[in-house]
């Protein structure tokens, strides 16, 4: 079956070779970074859309100071509003839409760097902050739209191999609509690596 | 002697704090931002071992010239605490105001009062909150609020990440649904006031910890908050 699914940025890496994968699968693929550019997508394929695909990262921009060799304020509260603010607007324009759809998927793409817990990075101030922001985001859209039914993926690609992005963002998690909410894996909000293993928050 | 610095400390926690650390025989450096706000002047009548200094969180400058009143009263300052923070709704302007004042304003405070902190106790604290947890949250709104607060969690992480090994140490304190006047008026529909809170967090703060390589958050009644 063919999807109709979003990307919010096709500025890094691991946006663009899901895309190009998801693509060569047969899914219809689309880009829109703004609310405008979301209705002019939605004006040309109707009303509905079965995952929106968000992620922060761009390959372009890194940030190698330390809280010991000159934070840049600014620069940290440019890129974390910036981002963080943008999945959040991107991610509330798509629901109405989402709710048309086939599989009402709400996807983040992320990478290890951003659990708190497992983190070791000191530079990068505004990009790691915008991850624990978005993450957020995932999980209040989670609390709020879980129960209409909404699925949601966040996911970290392992460097060394295991799952894509694209094989895991359309993978099935246990779910028996009659069961106790906690016995499915679709209920739980997690982070997962390529190798389905979970990272901590 | 031991001094303080304290953010946010015109009223609600950050004025708590305050008082409990005046009480046990701290000097108090409070970063005033409400200039009409006169708790900490009556305060200042009862203590000689406070000292106000004008402060804006979200703005540099106002930081700076905080550090250089600072050095002024004194050579050292023995432990930081950030307690200024800001409520407001999820408009992507309301979301920059409180990533700026709530988690950007806590790491420009940090990288600002370094210099001051060498040669003291080098005990760095943040007021965080359990709406900052990803892993716990429970809300269905309020998402800036939280995404300011996982930012702040992660801010702190990347600070210990760096600090951690020169000898600084951490605490990162969720205080609990207390009556603050973070939305304007006073509340009063919480569990807790700010004085509750404090004695918990003046416990945390001052304590010295077996495992201090770990980075958690802690609350009022001295639980521990997952990420």
């Amino acid at each position: 079956m063919a999807y109709s699914i979003l990307f919010n940025t096709l500025e890094n890496e691991v946006a663009r070779r899901t895309c190009e994968e998801l693509r060569a699968e047969g899914h219809k693929v689309y880009m829109a970074a703004t609310q405008e550019a979301l209705e002019e997508v939605m004006s040309t394929i109707g009303d509905s859309l079965d995952m929106v695909v968000l992620s922060i990262a761009d390959s372009t921009q890194t940030d190698h100071h330390t809280i010991r060799t000159g934070l840049d304020m600014d620069a940290i509260l440019d890129v974390a509003s910036e981002k963080a603010a943008g999945i959040l607007t991107m991610a509330k324009a798509t629901i109405p839409y989402l709710r048309n759809g086939k599989r009402k998927r709400i996807a983040l793409l992320t990478d290890e760097t951003a659990s708190i817990r497992e983190s070791r990075e000191e530079s990068d101030y505004g990009y790691h902050m915008s991850q624990a922001a978005a993450d957020m985001v995932m999980k209040i859209l989670f609390n709020t739209y879980r129960p209409e039914g909404f699925t949601f993926r966040c996911f970290a690609e392992s460097p060394k191999g295991g799952m894509s992005a694209a094989e895991y963002l359309l993978t099935e998690q246990s779910y028996i609509e009659t069961d106790d909410y906690i016995h499915s894996d679709e209920n739980r909000l997690v982070l997962r690596d390529g190798f389905l293993r979970e990272i901590t928050w | 002697m031991k001094t303080v610095f304290i953010t946010g400390a015109d009223r609600g926690i950050g004025f708590a704090f305050c008082r409990i650390f005046l009480k046990n025989g701290w000097h108090v450096i409070a970063g005033r931002y409400l200039k009409e706000w006169d708790e900490l002047d009556k305060l200042k009548e009862e203590s000689e071992n406070l000292d106000i200094v004008s402060l804006d969180v979200s703005d540099s400058t106002s930081i700076q010239a905080a550090v250089e009143q600072t050095k002024k009263l004194t050579d050292r300052v023995d432990m930081l605490i950030n307690v200024a923070g800001i409520i407001l709704g999820d408009s992507p302007r309301e979301i920059r105001a409180m990533l700026q004042v709530n988690s950007v304003g806590p790491v420009n405070m940090t990288q600002a009062f370094l210099p001051l902190m060498e040669g003291g106790m080098k005990r760095l604290c943040y007021v965080s909150s359990e709406a900052g947890s990803i892993s716990l949250a429970h809300r269905k709104d309020a998402y800036g609020y939280g995404m300011s607060k996982a930012a702040l969690n992660m801010a702190v992480k990347l600070m210990f990440n760096t600090l951690r090994k020169e000898g600084f140490t951490f605490r990162l304190y969720h205080p609990g649904w207390v009556n603050t006047y973070m939305e304007g008026a006073k509340q009063n529909i919480a569990p807790y006031e700010a004085e509750d809170t404090a004695v918990t967090a003046y416990k945390t703060f001052t304590e010295e910890r077996r495992s201090e390589d770990v980075l958690v958050m802690t609350d009022i009644n001295e639980q521990t908050w997952s990420f």
